[in-house]
């Protein structure tokens, strides 16, 4: 069992987010009563204007698909039914539908998940949101999984853009693009009670209430998580959590959107390298977001996010040395992110549409481990990006976009793209993408300066070289997408080539030069030697560059209404020097995914998932991964209690055909039965 | 020349210009009564409530046609409406906009002709179905909403494969929905429908209806489809990829894929058409009658996200005039 402690700071901390969430509602309270937002005068005839009045625009752009033949990308879309027929309990593991990604468990409750590999632990070259909000954790960067301030359940769509859009989503859309879409509130009513067991400790409750008054719809739900994760690690974890969404139609052009949520609980860590040791994660997200909706064909959008994670965490290590070398080692990280974004959407023409923005965001993270220093680092960035598509013709559409980014870490960058797409038929297109993305260093990967501080000596491990530059991509791609059987049937394939310059990675051991000069080979400008006392570190720098390759292939198939196939095929290659990380060996050659699900008569349903991966190596892992197959199975039974309950029980059996290795090769995926019981009472 | 010549051809002249004056005036007169807006030579008794907008364009666009004849065209308030008001014994055609318009001639004891409009046929029906001992007057009405057939006329258009059609029902839509389900069955259609009892009930039966269904038709009902359910169904359906047809031109644009209707515009022609009937030969549409004025609009944003490929408007447009004139 995990002890957990709780300081004054930490409780400190758990007020700040209480204190965003009472601020933001008491603001949205004081907005809605204002006479500027008071509701229609009270109409004697409800008839009256009924068929002739003003409805406010529900599917604007920004809740519609792009479709994809004229989308300038290619772009997997997970669904409720894929999400339902996956069977799947965690939002990250949901990326191994899409073709080219990677997904991972580093432990039991840190999953990671990036596209064409080039990841560590945290994928930081990726773009993860949340209804268009920046989920990255400025600390170490990536995105924490298993904190994420939402439920499997409140997923409408994940939109994945598989391929760079920094264009458009901002500096990290490096490889892809992940975009969380929760459903709207008002598209959940009622009660739900959904009870999850699962083998190795698996516990899951999570409670829903959904309705709606007048213009204002709620979704709330609290959930307990308990997991005891891998059984070859020290990754249990517990997981109490709080979130919801309010929608609320304040006129019938204006729309206001609260996202929230609040999760904290104890993680633990431990391994062969790492003592054993508990942290106490907490987590809290709120986003507000009007939209003003001017007409059909343009609206303006203003967002606000404050984003905040705390991972506090001390502990005792003796390194082996059976006590001789000792350090208490404080292993805690804040971050903080402040974001700021106002859109403005225009169809100038019926040919032409315009989007250009402005955005403003504030880094701030605390990691005294990582950065030797207890005081906040910081970043500050101001944005400013536009979007153009123009229909030339009927069946030629071009897109262009660019972003322009400044911050306090590096210099200014430029990252535009260029999309031309041409439907030769008017189900099937042919696409042709360009585009130049720079990825701006986290703040850890600007300032890292990992010392332990031990009773014998300070001892230097890892150090930023020098200062790092941005990262660069440059990235073409050609694409098909077809759609046959009157859109039953729709076929996706695309070859690409991206080159990296500047990656910034990790190199083993560098050296110090008597004149100071830091270098990652042991040869010293004239005049100057090696450091005699053997100040050596692994430093992080613009050390690498590299080439990725290849194609990808994705089927949806709905030959009825009740079935669904989806399958996806990607084959990477990546060339790279190589200086000591095995960059062209972090993404698997071929990968391959295949879901298929049936609706049976009595409200029974069926479905199976296949996943393969051949072998890769994960960055800064340690070690080369074996091939990955993997088959689940989910079966599922609704029962009509009522006229207003439904009672559903499912079934689902993940079994591993090999010894799956996901992160490292002590990291043993293994089969794993869920049981699970749903109650909804309408 | 001498002066008295001189005089005679200015006398010829000036004459000759008094007839090309006189000429250009009568082309003008006649122009003008060929053009301009028509007088109304019986009065007309308009009861709406001009703060309503829509009431106040149709009131405005029948002030303007008939503006040549400003005394004809008196307007009252459906709550000045007694038995004894005086204005609606002199009238010859009573206009009634609205509901509250319709109720209020239930007070009305001269044998004053109503015509009902800005009303479904369901509504309509009420009023022009009374029993003769309880009103003496002749009633007819132009309805607000479209024809079912010409509705389904437009989905065939636009989903030629279509098989399942859904759509839920009130109270209020109940005898659309009857003749909905007649007609769609008459045209090969599976269709699938849900009674509402009450908004609670919206949620449970929209999702239970959308799980067997290729499209959902929104038929008018304050009680499924208003301001706070619309968002919810439009999202619903989206999410099933289940395109909407909607009644009105707002209802496309805030997310449905297709509708007919008729305008403001469309409305106020064929009022002025009636009443110029009715001036002519006493007579109004027998029952009430649908506009035969409408037009179409579609959502060419939604349909290309659903990927699915739709006609242009006029194609469309064109194609159910086509269809009406061959049933």
């Amino acid at each position: 069992m995990i002890k957990i402690t709780t300081t004054n700071e930490a409780a400190m901390n758990r007020i700040q987010p209480v204190f965003y969430i009472a601020s933001t509602l008491l603001s949205l309270l004081a907005l809605f009563s204002s006479p500027i937002f008071a509701g229609h005068s009270s109409i004697e005839d409800p008839l009256d204007n009924y068929y002739l009045d003003q409805i406010p625009v529900v599917l604007s752009a920004t809740r519609l698909n792009q479709p994809q033949l004229e989308a300038p990308a290619a772009a997997t879309i997970i669904d409720r039914e894929m999400i339902k027929a996956s069977g799947l309990k965690e939002v990250a593991e949901l990326f191994m539908l899409v073709p080219g990604m990677q997904v991972a468990h580093t432990n039991g409750n840190y999953p990671a998940v990036t596209y064409h590999g080039l990841s560590d632990e945290y994928s930081r070259r990726m773009q993860v949101l949340i209804d268009g909000g920046s989920m990255y954790i400025p600390t170490v960067g990536g995105v924490l999984w298993s904190d994420l301030p939402l439920q499997i359940e409140d997923i409408e769509r994940i939109e994945v853009i598989r391929g760079p859009n920094a264009a458009s989503f901002g500096p990290n859309s490096f490889l892809g693009v992940i975009n969380i879409i929760t459903a709207h509130a008002s598209q959940d009513s009622g009660l739900m009670v959904k009870a999850t067991k699962g083998e190795r400790g698996y516990n899951k409750l999570l409670l829903r209430q959904a309705g709606s008054n007048g213009d204002l719809d709620y979704r709330l739900n609290g959930s307990y998580l308990e997991d005891g994760g891998l059984s070859t690690l020290h990754d249990s974890q517990r997981t109490n959590s709080f979130n919801g969404r309010i929608d609320y139609r304040a006129t019938a052009h204006d729309t206001f959107q609260l996202n929230f949520g609040v999760s904290e609980g104890p993680r633990e860590k431990g391994n062969d390298e790492l003592p054993h040791h508990s942290q106490q994660r907490s987590a809290f997200y709120q986003s507000l977001r009007w939209e003003h909706q001017k007409n059909r064909n343009e609206n303006f959008t203003l967002k606000f996010l404050y984003n905040y994670s705390d991972t506090s965490g001390s502990y005792f290590d003796d390194f082996g040395s059976g006590g001789v070398i000792t350090a208490n080692i404080d292993d805690s990280r804040k971050a903080e992110r402040f974001d700021l974004e106002f859109q403005h959407t225009s169809k100038p023409s019926e040919h032409t549409r315009f989007i250009w923005g402005l955005g403003a965001r504030h880094d701030r993270v605390r990691m005294p481990l990582w950065l030797n220093q207890k005081d906040y680092e910081s970043n500050i960035m101001q944005r400013v990006f536009a979007n153009f598509e123009w229909h030339i013709f009927d069946n030629l559409i071009l897109n262009s976009g660019t972003l322009y980014e400044k911050n306090s870490i590096v210099a200014p960058e430029w990252s535009p793209r260029v999309a031309l797409n041409y439907l030769f038929l008017p189900t099937q297109s042919f696409r042709l993408i360009a585009s130049r993305s720079h990825r701006t260093p986290d703040i850890t990967e600007k300032e890292l300066n990992v010392v332990v501080h031990t009773n014998i000596e300070d001892d230097q491990q890892f150090k930023s070289l020098n200062k790092p530059k941005s990262e660069r991509a440059d990235y073409i791609e050609f694409g098909y997408h077809g759609i046959f059987l009157e859109n039953r049937l729709n076929a996706d394939f695309k070859v690409y080539r991206q080159t990296f310059h500047e990656l910034i990675t990790k190199q083993n051991k560098a050296y110090i030069c008597t004149d100071g000069t830091v270098l990652p080979t042991a040869t010293c400008p004239p005049g100057s030697i090696l450091n005699p006392n053997g100040d050596e570190f692994d430093p992080y720098g613009n050390l690498d560059s590299a080439t990725t390759e290849g194609y990808e292939l994705e089927l949806n198939y709905h030959p009825t209404r009740r079935t669904l196939i989806h399958a996806g095929y990607s084959k990477i290659k990546i060339f790279s020097k190589d200086t000591e990380e095995d960059i062209s060996e972090s993404a698997p050659t071929d990968s391959f995914n295949l879901l298929i699900s049936q609706k049976l008569a009595n409200h029974w349903q069926i479905s199976s998932a296949f996943y393969y991966r051949s072998e890769m190596e994960w960055l800064l892992s340690g070690g080369q991964l074996d091939d990955y197959k993997r088959i689940d199975f989910t079966l599922s039974k609704m029962f009509r209690l009522s006229e207003k309950e439904e009672l559903t029980l499912s079934f689902t059996m993940q079994t591993a055909l090999d010894k799956n290795e996901e992160f490292s090769d002590d990291n043993e995926f293994d089969n794993r039965g869920f049981l699970e019981i749903e109650y909804q009472l309408q | 020349m001498d002066v008295q010549q001189r005089q005679q051809q200015i006398k010829e002249g000036s004459l000759s210009a008094r007839n090309y004056h006189f000429f250009m005036m009568m082309v003008a007169a006649f122009s003008f009564l060929l053009f301009s807006s028509a007088s109304l030579a019986e009065k007309l008794m308009i009861i709406g409530d001009i703060n309503q907008p829509i009431h106040q364009q149709l009131i405005n666009g029948l002030k303007k046609e008939f503006s040549q004849a400003p005394n004809s065209l008196t307007v009252a308030h459906p709550n000045q409406i007694t038995k004894n008001y005086s204005p609606v014994a002199k009238a010859e055609l009573i206009i009634s906009l609205g509901l509250s318009a319709a109720k209020s001639t239930n007070n009305l004891t001269s044998d004053t002709p109503i015509f009902y409009t800005l009303l479904p046929k369901s509504l309509a029906n009420r009023f022009i179905d009374c029993v003769a001992q309880t009103c003496t007057q002749k009633r007819s009405a132009l309805f607000l909403d479209q024809p079912v057939a010409r509705q389904l006329n437009l989905i065939k258009l636009i989903f030629p494969e279509v098989k399942q059609i859904s759509f839920l029902y009130g109270d209020f839509s109940a005898t659309s929905a009857k003749e909905l389900s007649k007609l769609s069955k008459r045209s090969g259609y599976e269709t699938h429908s849900a009674h509402v009892k009450n908004g609670d009930e919206l949620s449970r039966k929209l999702n239970q209806l959308l799980q067997e269904s290729e499209l959902f038709i929104a038929l008018p009902d304050p009680l499924i489809h208003n301001r706070q359910s619309i968002p919810q169904l439009l999202l619903s359906t989206y999410r099933h990829n289940i395109p909407i047809f909607g009644f009105s031109k707002s209802y496309v644009s805030a997310g449905a894929i297709a509708a007919v209707f008729s305008s403001t515009n469309d409305l106020i022609q064929e009022l002025i058409s009636t009443i110029k009937t009715h001036e002519k030969s006493g007579q109004l549409p027998r029952g009430g009658s649908y506009p035969s004025q409408y037009r179409v609009e579609v959502n060419r944003d939604v349909a290309r996200s659903m990927n699915l490929h739709t006609p242009p408007p006029t194609q469309l447009h064109n194609g159910l005039l086509e269809l009406e004139a061959g049933s």
